[in-house]
């Protein structure tokens, strides 16, 4: 069992930071290429002007997905340390719509916010500033939000295990559902006026 | 383009269909044994009866108590409110799933603590979180709350603090004759209450 | 408005399925190195903690949702995820600089205006920051990262923020379209 390697003290924790610098600098070059720092390409997928988000999102969610559970099966990582962010129903939900409404109004998520801070643009900067206002406004009201905050605790819950399947036969699930998304999008693309950025 | 894309679709089809199929690795999770060793040494696992009491006293809801002993004895005299998952019966599932609390946290007793300690090493081992030991076990639980020690004049006033506190549990938990028995003598003892030390230096300047 | 050739040279994008793959390897470098996925929010929060705890310590301590956040041992990924910020940073800029697109705007549709276009975003990441710590987490840490490991919240908060956005897209679409 070689990964993952911090927690087992492979590499130690002093590259653990600039492990994070060169992970976040693909990441951010990636996005930035694939054109996540424009943010009416980003609002492209709601309105079906360009899918980018859903076929670059997808693809890479399978892709790590695939990539792990093949490396589990080689024992090259040990899946159960990988962190698995406790899930709490209402919180999540009540979170995602809030983000939801904060993507459709921003253009931005938090990542792509700074991918476009990045290369100058200001929507991108004010929007990263708002986050900052925000977190503060969420922790001064805390009091009034816990209640929702620890509303519906599931634990470390994984979604194979809520539905009942194994982990391998959910992945090929998820791969039949992102290729028909992917041939609807195409589809949906090809139909839709096309909007001049 | 197109080609190549039902190419790249029927590729990742494969790969799916290949982890559906394969044999899933069984990796149990399990606790690495220097860890253990190390958890071991450290002794946090275990609450004082006192702890413990007081715990019962105030209905605490996040703490369970798990008697790890045969139903014989569960049934004779426990702990109010435990559980009897006996040593022996400690591996079934429905015992695995109680223990496995991610919520509450579990106190495990027997009548001294070697059998509660082979209950916590094994549920430990097993990854199992929130895992405690009432230290000394029922003996002690007896010896100390069921029949405080009247502490020695000299004892500082703590000492009569927590022998307050433990007469007031024994009449809580039906200490029955041996407790009040002790009572009687320490009336006179009780008025030995020193000033607590912790006032003076927190009174500070500006 | 830009001239028709800046445009086209900054509209030199990877193939989606391409980045989407590259992306997937980075997570999946990610997780191989971490073992935690890649976050975007956390890192936001950290500084927020840090920085409030600079200005008064005191009210971090009596704060129920700041205190969480900073203690003796202070969970490594908090300083993780801000190394990882500067690396998005670094990374988008030279991405941005090798393609041309490096330039100070405000991007917005032709219909509104520049100063509608801020108030939006501000509003916007007003949200995100909000609803980030209710999800614990935003699309990169709690949705994609989640989604990859399996993990109930990813998939959660992928449909709750998409389903969402989905909704009040007809509300908003005077901004975009």
């Amino acid at each position: 069992m070689i990964g993952p390697l911090i927690p087992q003290g492979i590499i130690g924790a002093e590259w653990s930071n600039v492990s994070g610098l060169v992970l976040g600098m693909g990441f951010g070059y990636v996005l930035e290429s694939s054109g996540f720092s424009s943010s009416r390409k980003l609002a492209g997928v709601f309105y079906g002007y360009d899918f980018v988000v859903l076929k670059v999102f997808f693809t890479a969610a399978i892709t790590a997905m695939v990539g792990l559970l093949y490396f589990s099966y080689l024992s090259w990582i040990d899946f159960n340390m990988i962190y698995i962010n406790p899930a709490f129903l209402t919180s999540a939900i009540i979170g995602g719509i809030i983000m939801g409404l904060g993507f459709i109004m921003g253009g931005f998520c938090p990542g792509t916010s700074f991918c476009g801070a990045a290369i100058g643009k200001i929507d991108a900067m004010i929007f990263t500033l708002g986050m900052f206002v925000g977190i503060i406004l969420f922790s001064e009201a805390f009091p009034l939000l816990e209640k929702i905050y620890y509303g519906g605790p599931m634990g470390n819950s994984l979604v194979n295990e809520v539905l009942g399947i194994s982990q391998g036969l959910f992945a090929l699930i998820l791969i039949v559902v992102a290729i028909g998304a992917f041939i609807v999008a195409t589809i949906v693309e090809k139909r839709v006026k096309k909007v001049d950025y | 383009m197109n080609k190549k894309y039902v190419f790249l679709a029927g590729l990742l089809i494969l790969l799916g269909i290949g982890l559906a199929v394969l044999p899933s690795r069984q990796h149990p999770k399990e606790t690495d044994p220097a860890q253990l060793i190390n958890e071991i040494k450290d002794q946090t696992r275990f609450l004082s009866t006192d702890e413990i009491a007081r715990k019962i006293i105030e209905k605490d809801p996040s703490y369970m108590y798990v008697d790890v002993r045969e139903p014989a004895e569960f049934n004779s005299f426990t702990l109010p409110g435990a559980v009897n998952v006996p040593l022996s019966q400690l591996l079934d599932s429905a015992n695995m799933i109680l223990l496995n609390q991610k919520v509450k946290s579990v106190v495990f007793f027997s009548n001294g603590d070697i059998t509660a300690e082979k209950a916590w090493l094994l549920c430990r081992r097993m990854g199992f979180n929130h895992l405690y030991i009432m230290q000394g076990g029922l003996n002690y639980w007896i010896e100390t709350i069921m029949n405080p020690p009247v502490p020695p004049a000299t004892a500082p006033s703590q000492d009569f603090d927590t022998y307050e506190f433990r007469k007031g549990a024994c009449a809580y938990f039906g200490g029955g004759s041996a407790a009040t028995s002790v009572e009687t003598k320490s009336p006179q003892q009780k008025v030995v209450v020193k000033p607590k030390k912790n006032s003076a230096p927190a009174a500070g300047g500006c | 408005m830009n001239t028709s050739s800046t445009e086209d040279r900054g509209k030199r994008y990877l193939n989606p399925y391409f980045g989407g793959f590259l992306l997937g390897l980075v997570l999946l470098a990610t997780m191989f190195v971490t073992g935690r996925g890649l976050g975007a929010s956390g890192a936001v929060k950290s500084t927020v903690v840090q920085a409030v705890n600079t200005i008064s310590p005191a009210h971090v301590e009596k704060s129920k949702y700041y205190s969480q956040f900073i203690s003796d041992d202070i969970h490594p990924m908090s300083n993780w995820l801000v190394f990882e910020i500067l690396g998005v940073l670094a990374g988008a800029f030279v991405s941005g600089a090798l393609a041309g697109r490096l330039k100070f705007k405000v991007e917005h549709s032709p219909k509104i205006t520049s100063r509608t276009r801020l108030i939006m975003a501000s509003l916007g990441g007003l949200m995100f920051g909000i609803g980030s710590q209710f999800g614990r987490g935003c699309t990169s840490g709690a949705a994609l990262s989640g989604m990859a490991s399996m993990a109930t919240s990813g998939f959660i908060a992928m449909m709750a923020i998409f389903g969402s956005a989905y909704m009040f897209a007809y509300l908003f679409r005077k901004f975009w379209i």
